[in-house]
C-alpha cells in the first residue's frame, strides 16, 4: 500500500501553497507539522480531491487517484478541519448517512455505525441532535464518520482539537491501533499527539517539505547549542495521574 | 445604545422590517386589482377613480336621484360590455346606436376604457359594476340605519317577554338588556354617505395583521440571538447583561411595535384613501361605515383610526412580550421555533374554529389572535358569559390588554434576571430525544436518494413550500374570453353538434338543420358558414394526401386556454410556475454550504455523482410538483370546462390552425407543449441549482434567485415588455411560441425555447463539473 505525491503544486493566485511536493506514504502514522498556511490542509484537500492541483501527480499503488475516482474514495476516510455537520441530524442519522455515501448497506452498516459510535464514545448520545453538541463532541462525530468502512487511507485534520485530555489520549491510542495496516495522515498543532504515536513526522514550511523523519530522529537532529532542553513532566501527565482513572 | 444599534443598524433586520411593509403595500394593491395582465395597474386606477367619482356624484343627490343614476350607469356599463365583447357589434345593446355612441363619447370613464385590451376592459367593467353595487348597498344601509336600531329594541323587548329569556337572573336576560341599552345610546348618531371603500378595504386587509406579527416575531428572535450563538452565559456575565439589557430590549420592542404599525398600517391607509376616497370623510361617525354598524362607541372615523392604531401598537407589544416569555424559558434555542409554531397553531385553531356559541368561547377571545386580528373586536358585537354576566369581547380584550402587558413584562424581566441559561430542566430535550429515537429507526433504512429527499423535505422545510405551492396553484386562472361575432353563437352551436370526423352523418345533420332553420336568416348564414368550413376541410384533406382526416372542431376552447387571446394568463402562470421552481429548488445546494459539509461529502465514494445525481432527480421531482400545480390544473380546466373538445381531432381541423404545416392531433400538440414546458422548467431548476451552489446561505439564495428570475418574470407578465430579454418566462410559457410555430412552421419562433434549453444544459454541465470536478482536473494536470 503506497500513496505517492510527486511534484505536486498548488497555487492560489500568486501564492504558492504547495511547491513541487514529493513524498511517499506507506502503512503507518504520519504526523504533519507546520505553521498556519504552510500547506497542510491544502495537501489533504489535494489527496481527497477537493481542490484542483496545478501540477504533479498523486498515485495510490501506482494508479493516479483522479483516474481511480470513486474507487479511491471508497478506501478513504476523511475528517476535515472545519466542524461542518448537519445540526438537525442526530448522531446516528449523520453517521448512517455518511455510511450510505461510502456505499455500505444493510446489516453491515448498522454494525459499523454501532462500532464507530462505541469507539468514539458517542453511543449513549446517538439519538441526540448534533446541533446542540460542544466542539469536542462534534469532533468525535466527524471522527466516527471517517472511521466508517475500514478505510485504507485515513486523513485526519486536527482530530483531537477540542477534546479533553482523557478523550485525546483514548483517541490517540485508537488511531495508533488502526495504523498497523493503513496510512494515517494526521495534521495537528498538538505536538504531543504526534510525538507519541507518529512513525514519521513531516515538517512543512511555505509549501515545501523541510524534513521527514521519525520523531526521535527529528529531536536528535536539533543541535544541543540551539537551546538547553531538560525533560520535565507535563500537565497532561498530572491530569492523567489524578483524573484519568 | 449598543443594543439599539445592534438591532436597528443591522441590514438584515432593516430588511426584515422593510420587507413586510413593502409586501403589505404590494399585496394590498394586488388584492384590489380586478384583473391581472398587461394593463392591470391602469385598470385598478381607473376602477378606483370611477368609484370615488361616483361617490362624489351620489353625495350631492337625493336618495331617489342617486338610485336612478346608479340604474342608468349600470345599464351603460352593460351596453358597453356587450358592445366591446361582440367586437363593436351594436345589435345587442339596449338603446339606439346614436344614443349609445353619444353616451360613449360623453362618458369619460367609458371613453378611457378604449385604451385597454378587450380582456382588461371586460374586467374593468365587471369591477365597476361591483363598485356600483357597493354604492347601492351603502345607500341602503344609510337609509335603513335608524330602522335597524329600532329593530334591535323591539327584538329585545319581545325576547324579554318570552319565558326562555325572561328570568332576570340569567345570562340571556342580562345579555338582552345590555345589548338593548348599548344600542340605545346610538340613537341620534348621524350616519352619512361617503367613500367607505377606502376605509373598509383597509380594515379588511387581513394579511397586514400577519405581516405585523412577522415583524414582532423577528424582533423577539433578535433578542434570543445570543442563545442561538451560545453566548447567553457571556452576556449574563456582563455588568449590564441582565435586567438592564432586558429593560432596553423592552423599549426596543415598544419602538418596533409602533414602527411596524406606522409602516404597515399607516402606509396602507394613506394608499387606500388616496386610491378610492378622501380624508374629509374621516369626520363622519364611525357607524357611517356598514362594517361598524354594531360598534357602540361614539367616535368619528378618524378618531376610531387613531384608537385602532394605538391598540394595534399596544397589542403588538403585548404579543411580543408573550412570545419572548415563551421562548425565553426554553433553554434549547433549536426548539424555540417549534414551540412558537405549536403555540401559534393552537391559538389560531381556537380562534378560528371554536364556535361563537361554545361554552369555551372565552378562550376564543382571550386569545393571541384577538390581539392580532384586532379589527374583529370592533366589527363584531358579542357578549360572552363570565359567571352569568355578559361582557363585551371588545371591552374585555381592551381592558385586559394593559393587564396582560404588565404580567408578561414582569415575566420577561424575571426570566432575564433569574433564569439561568445552563443547567435548567429541559423537558423539551427529553421529548425531542424520544421522537428522534423513533425517527432514527425509520431513517436507518433510507438510501442516498431517500436521504436527499428527507433533507430537502424536512431539514430545508420544503414540505411546507410544497403545501403552499399546491394551495397557491389553485388560485390561478387559465382561461380568457374569446372574441365572438354575433352569428358565431349559432355557428359554434352547430359546430358543437357535429364535432368529430366529417362523415355522411355530418351531411345528414346539415340537411336536417337547413330544413329546421328555413325561415331564419341568421341560422341560415351560420349553416352556410358551417358548410363552407366542411368543404374547405374536405378539400384540404384531399389535397394533403398524407392521411389527413377532415374533422369538425370548435377552436374557441383552444384559443381561450392556449391561444393568443390567453397570452396574458399564460405569462402570469409561467411566472408563477417559475417562482414555484425557485422556491422548491433554491435551498438544496446552499444547505450543504451552510452546513459546511461539502468537502466531506465529496470525499465519500458516492458523494459526488451519487449525491448530485440524487439532487438533480429531486430537482426534477420538485419541478414536477410545480408543473403539476400549474399545468396539470390548466389541462384539467381545459378538458373539464370544455368537455366538447375532442383531443383526438387533428389540429388543422381547428379554424385557427387550418394552415398548419403539421399533421398532428390535438393531444400530440398538447403533449409536445407540456413536455417543452417541463423541459424549460427543469432547465430553470438546473440554473437555480447552479447559481445557488455559489451562495452560502439558504435565505440569500431565495432572495437572489427571486430577484434574478422571479421578479423579471412577474414584471413581464404585468406588462413591462423590456423584461422579455431578461427573463425566460416566454420559454417556460411556451404556448405563444408553439402556437406561432404550429401555425406557420417558422423555426424562428422556437429561438427563445432553444436559447433557454441551451442555457439550462450549460448550467447543468457547469454544475456537474463543479461538483464532480474529476474530468476538468484530468484535463488540467
Amino acid at each position: 500500500m503506497q500513496l505517492a505525491l510527486k511534484n505536486v503544486t498548488k497555487r492560489y493566485g500568486k501564492n504558492v501553497a504547495l511547491d513541487g511536493l514529493t513524498v511517499t506514504f506507506t502503512a503507518g502514522i504520519y504526523g504533519i507539522l507546520g505553521a498556519n498556511g504552510a500547506g497542510k490542509s491544502t495537501m489533504m484537500n489535494l489527496i481527497t480531491d477537493n481542490i484542483a492541483r496545478d501540477g504533479g501527480s498523486i498515485t495510490f499503488d501506482g494508479h493516479e487517484i483522479l483516474e481511480m475516482g470513486s474507487d479511491f474514495r471508497a478506501m478513504l476516510g476523511y475528517m476535515p478541519q472545519q466542524q461542518g455537520v448537519y445540526g438537525e441530524m442526530t448522531v446516528e442519522s449523520f453517521v448512517t448517512y455518511m455510511g450510505r455515501l461510502k456505499g455500505i448497506h444493510g446489516k453491515k452498516l448498522s454494525e459499523q455505525v454501532a462500532d464507530v459510535l462505541t469507539l468514539t464514545n458517542l453511543y449513549d448520545v446517538r439519538h441526540k441532535k448534533i446541533g446542540g453538541f460542544s466542539g469536542g463532541m462534534k469532533q468525535r462525530v466527524l471522527l466516527a464518520q471517517a472511521l466508517l468502512g475500514d478505510p485504507n487511507v485515513l486523513i485526519l485534520d486536527e482530530p483531537t482539537a477540542g477534546l479533553d485530555p482523557k478523550e485525546r489520549v483514548r483517541i490517540r491510542g485508537f488511531i495508533e491501533e488502526l495504523a498497523h495496516d493503513r496510512i494515517v495522515l494526521l495534521a495537528t498543532h498538538i505536538v504531543s499527539d504526534i510525538e507519541s504515536i507518529a512513525n514519521e513526522v513531516m515538517l512543512l514550511k511555505e509549501g515545501k517539505l523541510i524534513r521527514m523523519s521519525p520523531p526521535e530522529e527529528l529531536i536528535a537532529s536539533i543541535p544541543e547549542t540551539w537551546e538547553p532542553v531538560a525533560y520535565r513532566l507535563s500537565l497532561e501527565d498530572v491530569y492523567m495521574y489524578y483524573l484519568g482513572g | 445604545m449598543g443594543e439599539w444599534k445592534r438591532i436597528f443598524c443591522s441590514p438584515r433586520r432593516l430588511l426584515t422590517l422593510g420587507l413586510p411593509a413593502v409586501l403589505s403595500v404590494v399585496f394590498f394593491f394586488f388584492g384590489r386589482m380586478p384583473y391581472f395582465g398587461k394593463d392591470s395597474f391602469d385598470v385598478l386606477i381607473k376602477n378606483e377613480r370611477y368609484y370615488a367619482d361616483t361617490v362624489e356624484r351620489v353625495r350631492t343627490m337625493s336618495a331617489d336621484d342617486a338610485y336612478s343614476m346608479l340604474d342608468d350607469e349600470r345599464r351603460r356599463l352593460d351596453d358597453y360590455y356587450r358592445w366591446r365583447q361582440n367586437g363593436g357589434y351594436v345589435d345587442y345593446i339596449s338603446v339606439p346606436q346614436e344614443q349609445f355612441e353619444c353616451e360613449l363619447a360623453e362618458n369619460e370613464y367609458l371613453s378611457s376604457l378604449s385604451d385597454l385590451g378587450r380582456e382588461a376592459a371586460a374586467s374593468a367593467i365587471s369591477a365597476s359594476e361591483s363598485r356600483l353595487d357597493e354604492i347601492r348597498e351603502q345607500l341602503d344601509y344609510i337609509s335603513g340605519y335608524s330602522d335597524y336600531l329600532d329593530r334591535i329594541q323591539k327584538q329585545a323587548a319581545m325576547q324579554s317577554m318570552t319565558s326562555v329569556f325572561g328570568s332576570a337572573n340569567t345570562f340571556s336576560h342580562r345579555n338582552i338588556e345590555k345589548t338593548a341599552a348599548e344600542f340605545d345610546t346610538l340613537r341620534g348618531v348621524e350616519v352619512r354617505f361617503g367613500a367607505d371603500r377606502a376605509y373598509e378595504g383597509w380594515i379588511e386587509f387581513e394579511l397586514a395583521d400577519y405581516l405585523y406579527l412577522f415583524v414582532i416575531v423577528i424582533f423577539v428572535f433578535a433578542f434570543l440571538e445570543e442563545k442561538r450563538a451560545g453566548l447567553s452565559g457571556v452576556v449574563r456575565s456582563c455588568r449590564y447583561g441582565r435586567a438592564q439589557l432586558c429593560a432596553v430590549r423592552v423599549c426596543i420592542l415598544a419602538s418596533a411595535s409602533v414602527l411596524g404599525v406606522v409602516l404597515i398600517y399607516g402606509a396602507n391607509l394613506i394608499l387606500s384613501v388616496l386610491l378610492s376616497g378622501n380624508f374629509t370623510d374621516m369626520g363622519r361617525s364611525v357607524q357611517s361605515l356598514e362594517c361598524f354598524r354594531t360598534l357602540t362607541e361614539h367616535v368619528t372615523v378618524g378618531g376610531w383610526i387613531a384608537e385602532y392604531l394605538l391598540v394595534k401598537a399596544a397589542s403588538g407589544f403585548t404579543v411580543g412580550l408573550l412570545l419572548w416569555c415563551v421562548l425565553g424559558v426554553i433553554t434549547n434555542a433549536q426548539y424555540s421555533t417549534a414551540v412558537l409554531g405549536v403555540v401559534v397553531a393552537v391559538e389560531y385553531a381556537l380562534f378560528a374554529f371554536l364556535p361563537v356559541q361554545s361554552i369555551f368561547n372565552p378562550v376564543k377571545y382571550f386569545n393571541l389572535f384577538s390581539y392580532i386580528r384586532t379589527s374583529e373586536l370592533y366589527t363584531e358585537y358579542l357578549n360572552i358569559n363570565l359567571f352569568g354576566y355578559p361582557f363585551g369581547i371588545r371591552q374585555l380584550a381592551l381592558c385586559s390588554l394593559p393587564v396582560f402587558a404588565a404580567v408578561f413584562l414582569a415575566l420577561v424581566l424575571l426570566t432575564s434576571w433569574k433564569r439561568r441559561p445552563e443547567g435548567s430542566r429541559n423537558v423539551l430535550s427529553r421529548i425531542a430525544v424520544m421522537l428522534d429515537t423513533a425517527a432514527d429507526k425509520m431513517r436507518r433504512r433510507l438510501s442516498v436518494g431517500g436521504w436527499e429527499t428527507y433533507k430537502t423535505l424536512v431539514y430545508q422545510r420544503c414540505i411546507f413550500i410544497i403545501a403552499i405551492v399546491v394551495i397557491a396553484g389553485g388560485s390561478l386562472g387559465f382561461t380568457r374570453s374569446v372574441e365572438v361575432k354575433n352569428d358565431d353563437v349559432w355557428y359554434s352551436a352547430y359546430l358543437r353538434d357535429i364535432t368529430g370526423p366529417i362523415t355522411s352523418k355530418t351531411d345528414e345533420y346539415i340537411k336536417t338543420a337547413r330544413e329546421n332553420a328555413a325561415r331564419n336568416d341568421e341560422l341560415m348564414r351560420a349553416l352556410d358558414r358551417v358548410e363552407t368550413h366542411i368543404n374547405e376541410l374536405r378539400e384540404n384533406a384531399a389535397a394533403d394526401g398524407n392521411g389527413y382526416e377532415p374533422w369538425i372542431a370548435d377552436d374557441k376552447p383552444l384559443r381561450a386556454v392556449y391561444g393568443p387571446d390567453a397570452v396574458d394568463a399564460q405569462c402570469i402562470n409561467a411566472a408563477v410556475a417559475m417562482v414555484f421552481v425557485i422556491f422548491l429548488c433554491a435551498a438544496m445546494m446552499p444547505f450543504e454550504q451552510k452546513s459546511g459539509v461539502v468537502f466531506m461529502l465529496r470525499s465519500q465514494k458516492r458523494g459526488r455523482a451519487g449525491v448530485l445525481g440524487q439532487k438533480l432527480l429531486l430537482a426534477a421531482a420538485m419541478t414536477a410538483v410545480a408543473f403539476g400545480s400549474v399545468y396539470m390544473r390548466e389541462y384539467t380546466v381545459f378538458t373539464v370546462s370544455f368537455s366538447g373538445v375532442d383531443i383526438n381531432a387533428p389540429i388543422r381541423a381547428f379554424e385557427c390552425m387550418a394552415d398548419s404545416p403539421f399533421n398532428v392531433r390535438l393531444w400530440q400538440y398538447l403533449l409536445i407543449l407540456y413536455i417543452l414546458r417541463y423541459v424549460m422548467m427543469f432547465a430553470l431548476a438546473c440554473t437555480v441549482l447552479c447559481v445557488s451552489s455559489y451562495i452560502k446561505t439558504v435565505e440569500t439564495s431565495y432572495i437572489a434567485l427571486t430577484v434574478l428570475f422571479g421578479i423579471p418574470a412577474l414584471l413581464y407578465s404585468l406588462g413591462v415588455s423590456a423584461m422579455r430579454y431578461v427573463s425566460p418566462v416566454r420559454a417556460v410559457s411556451a404556448a405563444e411560441q408553439m402556437w406561432a410555430y404550429f401555425r406557420d412552421g417558422g423555426v424562428h419562433h422556437l429561438i427563445p425555447l432553444a436559447v433557454w434549453a441551451a442555457a439550462g444544459a450549460l448550467t447543468l454541465t457547469h454544475l456537474i463539473f463543479k461538483w464532480c470536478m474529476n474530468k476538468r482536473q484530468r484535463a488540467g494536470v
